[in-house]
């Protein structure tokens, strides 16, 4: 299913409505090694002047740039590299893992229960958990674009990404195999600088 | 939400994405991890507590934030 799909989507406001989107495209890179789709998409974005600051706009023009040269094949490698690995990836990108050291940890129970209330699933055949980095960006999104209430956009930030998914950015932008991610990497960091100044502002 | 905040808060969030984005996001959402359940019931549940006449007071904020702890 798609967010897009709810009915009252067409009446989310233009930042929520932005605000959902970068959550879905950050989901969608992290998900798996972006198709030749995505990345033909990410070449003609263009970037508007963020009000929030020049770091979201620069942000954007290193996605756009980074996906210039890069080539599905390429990703295919890259991301293997760094999120699965002979073994293991050069990141572990779970919650669980950042937040208590190792996998299938109490925040992923938590999670789940938050999941099972909300109606949410995991995608059929889909093995990974849903602390994953992706999944965490899926459903922030959903939660927003499913006009979901400021506080429970705060609770979920503040429980299931706030917590981590910094320090995974960080650790994505310093990868040794991490090329084209290094640019999501950025994009995520800086995103999450715009989320944590926009929770503090007025309801 | 108060109105002025509500002007704040959407000036702040201008141009947090590029354009063509939104683009991006319909072409390759079919490639995520998670999926709702098939009567996507989360986006009414999400909705649920403002259309029942849910008020955002201390008491509700505190009763979360022991919840998240």
């Amino acid at each position: 299913m798609t967010g897009a799909a709810s009915p009252d989507s067409s009446t989310l406001e233009p930042g929520e409505q932005a605000r959902a989107d970068v959550y879905r495209i950050l989901g969608a890179l992290l998900a798996g090694p972006p198709a030749a789709a995505l990345i033909e998409m990410l070449r003609g974005i263009t970037p508007d002047e963020a009000e929030s600051g020049a770091a979201m706009t620069a942000a954007w023009q290193a996605l756009q740039a980074a996906a210039e040269h890069a080539t599905p094949a390429a990703l295919e490698d890259e991301y293997f590299n760094l999120f699965i690995g002979l073994g293991r990836g050069e990141l572990v990108p779970y919650a669980s893992f950042y937040i208590h050291g190792f996998l299938m940890e109490k925040v992923l129970a938590s999670l789940r229960d938050e999941l099972a209330a909300l109606g949410i699933t995991r995608r059929a055949g889909v093995a990974e958990p849903e602390d994953h980095a992706a999944a965490v960006c899926e459903i922030m999104g959903m939660i927003i674009a499913g006009h979901g209430l400021h506080l429970r956009q705060l609770a979920f930030f503040e429980s299931y990404i706030g917590t981590w998914l910094g320090r995974f950015f960080e650790d994505l932008g310093k990868a040794e195999t991490a090329d084209f991610y290094r640019a999501v990497a950025l994009l995520g960091q800086q995103f999450l600088a715009v989320e944590r100044q926009y929770f503090t502002l007025p309801d | 939400m108060n109105k002025h905040h509500a002007a704040e808060r959407r000036r702040f969030l201008k141009g947090i994405a590029a354009a063509g984005g939104a683009a991006a996001v319909t072409t390759v959402f079919a490639s995520g991890l998670i999926a709702t359940d098939p009567g996507g019931t989360a986006v009414r549940k999400i909705q649920q507590p403002e259309s029942s006449g849910y008020r955002e007071t201390d008491h509700i904020r505190e009763y979360y934030r022991t919840l998240r702890s």
